[in-house]
């Protein structure tokens, strides 16, 4: 869960009006919209020392929370 | 040939009986036939510049799918893009004119789209060719876009699609929609664009704003108008394009008006040019480097920023190859840049000053909105950057009404005027409903016949006898065909 | 299983059935509504569709005297005097400015309801001078014929490249920018003729007072070639005449210019000559009928009333003598003849140029 936690603090941080734990269509809903995902997309790569190639912004990655937290781990382990 | 034509509308009859004749499994062929014959006749140069750049986009995605090779990549997007924009610069350059192939920026886009989704593992390459030959080549879409993806419409295209009585009625009334739009609304107020640029030494500032105000619409109409009668057909098909206007004059901010114009240019952009360059290791490195002077937010803001800022000046330059395009895409750019920017100071604005978030505030976000995005249109239809800023000063210039009657007929006839204006109210009202309730022409496909016929047949007669066409009127071409 | 596939299918066959009749109805309701939106569009004013409208309401094979040609004629074969007078049904099937060809394919719809005793062909096309009919006079000469093949003839032949015969068959797209013009009386049945009434015969009056003299003219037989397309379909005209056995009779109308057109005429009749066609020319300036051309004209080539009236009489007389011309007066069948003329001497009065009013000068 501590990378949960890391990573909604990090979301927060790019947009604290939403409420990250509980939405699931984040994209879908256009709660989030392309801006907020490059800023997000800087902010993960920076948060975990990963590096998210650009194919992997669609809207199934980016939902939710848990979406964004796969992603993070695909990544992390290359 | 024109899409407004009766040629088209025998080849759309004809491709319509060919395509559910056909047995399920090959009724593509029908599809492709269309789509040459259309090409064909649009130009042989395009067409052959069609079918190479489809040949080079068929090989290039089988071997990037066997080498995931970046600089295979390079190369065939250099081939498809470096091709389209030499034909662009080519009058730039010598003055002479090359024979711009139909559909040349769209089909362009969608290989290169093709392409970098095969490398990106996101589609799997076609091994037969005459598939992305019409996924390029695609008749509907060649005149106007919009742009789709490989996994939008690659399979759509190939896989044959049963007679479905709600497709031919949706897609039929999308098509009567699109055709009012544009012969009724948009032709009718071409005149008014024109007047504008006459260079009329002393025109009022309420002209020129009306005039331009009209010349933002007109031109939703005629690109909308357009959209909607190929995907109209499209619908009759079976085949579904997406949309590529969503009543974008009802966006509450200049990102939102891009989201709801020429959508599927901005997804385009968004996919292959914003977010690579945003996760570029460059991007990372240039955040980083200003994270402890400016901020981290700022931080993270600005490679987002300026890549936006690029977006916008590709894309005026995509419109149009001239110096407004630079002041056109630099303007949305810097004004998206700037918002982006100063979101966390708007936000606490916000707050400190508790404004609510819908309310009275929509109303003036969606004023603020109309005001940004009329700025630009004074570069959109103007031939310098000149012209453009000169009008512009006009319109603060003098605000003398008694020419008002003389003005305004000059430019067409008064009962013109009513029917423009009646018009108008149509969309407006049809638009509103639309933004409630998301798709009309399906709900309206599926309402009782009494209620649906009476509606159909007299949009039939308004546009048979309102709409601007045949002997006597000048057709104006669809505004976003040269591209 | 198969069972369900196959009710399936005979489900779905149902419902395409159903789809098709539903589509077939629509179709045929859009083409009832814009069939009717271009009858509404077309401009019913004097010059031409109205006349040729009003020609089918005419009873079968009552027409005994059938003018056939422009304006000029319209405005001067008085059909009401000409049945007052002599008890001859005549109807005026004339377009402004109406060149041969309309006339050939015209006279061939026309022949097809009625079997007139004597044609009546005006003479005036023979100076025009142009190969191709304009825009509006294609619309107001030919889209009031109903056969599609005659029709479709006129406006071929009217148009220098037969590919804008589809804009004309169409009809919207030459005719929906009528719009603009369209009043009430537009979308009546039968067309409004200018508050003519049911019973018209084609006639339209010029009601104005122009002074002219009478031309000097050099009455010889000096020829001169007309317009190659006019003198193709006037042979044309003359052969279907023959061929249907129907007597016609060149009509050349008094008028004011007449100096310039003898020599055209006088190869017109040349040519009829070869048919066995004759006519008569009314500017022969050795008839004399009582045409005042201080008084009796419009404009320097239409008769007004007072110049009809007067013409008409003549008219009236010759063909009386050359032709065997029942007396249709009292006969049942011709009763909207006898309501047309009553009506018109009813309103003759009112006519500026009657000849009846007198200004009381002070």
């Amino acid at each position: 869960m501590d990378d949960m936690q890391k990573l909604l603090a990090v979301l927060v941080e790019v947009k604290d009006d939403i409420d990250f734990e509980a939405e699931k269509a984040l994209v879908d809903d256009g709660l989030i919209d392309s801006l907020d995902l490059t800023q997000i997309m800087l902010a993960l790569d920076e948060a975990f020392d990963i590096h998210i190639p650009a194919g992997e912004i669609e809207p199934e990655n980016f939902n939710s929370a848990e979406a964004m937290l796969a992603l993070v781990r695909q990544y992390q382990k290359q | 040939m024109s899409i407004l034509s009766i040629e088209f509308l025998a080849l759309v009859g004809a491709v319509l009986i060919l395509y559910y004749a056909l047995p399920l499994k090959i009724r593509w062929i029908a599809l492709l036939a269309a789509s040459g014959v259309f090409a064909a006749l649009s130009g042989w140069q395009g067409a052959a510049h069609l079918t190479a750049a489809a040949l080079v986009a068929w090989g290039g995605g089988l071997a990037l799918q066997k080498h995931r090779s970046r600089i295979l990549l390079a190369v065939c997007l250099t081939a498809e893009i470096g091709a389209m924009a030499f034909i662009k610069l080519y009058p730039l350059l010598t003055g002479a004119m090359l024979a711009i192939p139909l559909g040349l920026s769209y089909f362009t886009f969608q290989l290169a789209g093709y392409l970098i989704d095969v490398y990106r593992g996101k589609a799997r390459a076609a091994s037969n060719p005459l598939r992305v030959l019409l996924f390029a080549g695609y008749f509907l879409q060649l005149p106007q876009g919009p742009i789709s993806t490989w996994k939008e419409l690659g399979d759509q295209l190939t896989e044959g699609h049963r007679l479905e009585p709600v497709n031919i009625v949706s897609g039929f009334q999308r098509m009567l929609w699109g055709f009012f739009k544009k012969l009724v609304i948009a032709d009718r107020l071409a005149p008014v664009t024109e007047a504008l640029l006459k260079e009329e030494a002393a025109l009022p500032g309420w002209f020129v704003l009306g005039g331009v105000v009209l010349y933002a619409i007109r031109l939703y109409a005629d690109f909308s108008g357009g959209l909607d009668l190929v995907r109209g057909v499209s619908r009759m098909l079976g085949i579904g394009l997406p949309e590529n206007f969503r009543r974008p004059f009802f966006a509450q901010s200049v990102a939102e008006y891009w989201r709801r114009w020429h959508i599927t240019l901005g997804a385009w952009f968004r996919s292959y040019v914003l977010y690579p360059l945003v996760t570029s290791k460059a991007a990372v490195r240039l955040s980083r480097l200003v994270s402890r002077p400016l901020g981290k937010k700022t931080a993270r803001a600005l490679p987002s920023a300026l890549a936006t800022l690029l977006v916008f000046l590709l894309i005026g330059v995509w419109h149009m190859m001239s110096w407004n395009a630079v002041v056109f895409g630099g303007y949305f750019g810097l004004v998206m840049a700037a918002s982006l920017l100063m979101e966390p100071l708007w936000k606490t604005l916000q707050r400190t000053l508790c404004l609510p978030k819908g309310g009275w505030m929509r109303p003036l976000r969606l004023i603020r909105t109309w005001i940004l995005v009329l700025i630009a249109q004074y570069f959109a239809f103007t031939n310098s950057p000149s012209q453009g800023f000169s009008l512009l000063r006009q319109t603060f210039a003098s605000w003398d009404f008694h020419r008002f009657t003389e003005l305004c007929t000059g430019v067409m006839p008064g009962l013109e005027w009513l029917i423009a204006g009646i018009a108008l109210v149509i969309l407006l009202v049809v638009d509103l409903i639309c933004e409630k309730k998301t798709d009309l022409c399906d709900g309206l496909a599926r309402a009782r016949i009494w209620l649906r016929w009476p509606l159909l047949i007299a949009l039939i007669i308004i546009i048979a006898v309102f709409g601007c066409y045949g002997e006597g009127f000048d057709s104006a071409a669809f505004v976003y065909t040269q591209f | 299983m198969a069972e369900a596939t196959i009710q399936q299918n005979t489900g779905r066959k149902r419902v395409l059935a159903a789809f098709w009749a539903r589509l077939v109805c629509f179709a045929l309701l859009t083409l009832a509504a814009l069939w009717y939106t271009a009858y509404v569009l077309i401009p019913k004013h004097d010059y031409g569709v109205c006349s040729m409208m009003h020609y089918y309401r005419q009873p079968r094979d009552t027409v005994d005297v059938l003018a056939v040609g422009t304006s000029i004629a319209y405005a001067g074969i008085n059909t009401n005097v000409l049945w007052e007078e002599y008890g001859i049904a005549a109807y005026d099937l004339c377009s402004a400015e109406q060149p041969f060809w309309v006339t050939y394919y015209t006279l061939q719809e026309a022949l097809k309801t009625q079997t007139p005793r004597v044609i009546l062909l005006d003479a005036k096309p023979a100076m025009y001078t142009k190969d191709y009919s304009k825009r509006g006079r294609i619309i107001m000469s030919t889209f009031g014929i109903r056969s599609l093949d005659n029709r479709l003839g006129a406006i071929r032949a009217c148009l220098e490249d037969p590919a804008d015969a589809m804009d004309y068959l169409l009809a919207f797209p030459v005719l929906h920018s009528e719009y603009k013009k369209v009043g009430l009386g537009n979308f009546a049945y039968p067309p409004e003729n200018g508050g003519r009434g049911g019973d018209w015969k084609g006639f339209i009056e010029e009601d104005a007072v122009e002074q002219h003299s009478k031309p000097s003219v050099v009455w010889n037989n000096v020829r001169r070639s007309i317009n190659a397309r006019e003198e193709e379909y006037v042979r044309l005209i003359f052969s279907l005449a023959q061929e249907k056995g129907i007597p016609l009779m060149l009509v050349a109308m008094p008028n004011p210019d007449y100096a310039n057109d003898h020599m055209y005429f006088n190869y017109l009749w040349s040519i009829a000559g070869e048919y066995g066609v004759t006519g008569i020319n009314y500017n022969d300036p050795s008839l004399r009928y009582g045409l005042r051309y201080s008084s009796d004209f419009a404009d320097w080539q239409h008769l007004n009333v007072k110049g009809s009236i007067t013409f008409s009489r003549k008219l009236g007389e010759d063909l009386k003598a050359l032709y065997d011309l029942p007396d249709r007066r009292g006969d049942p069948a011709y009763e909207s003849w006898a309501a047309a003329a009553d009506a018109w001497f009813e309103k003759l009065p009112t006519f500026e140029s009657s000849g009846m009013i007198t200004e009381e000068i002070p």
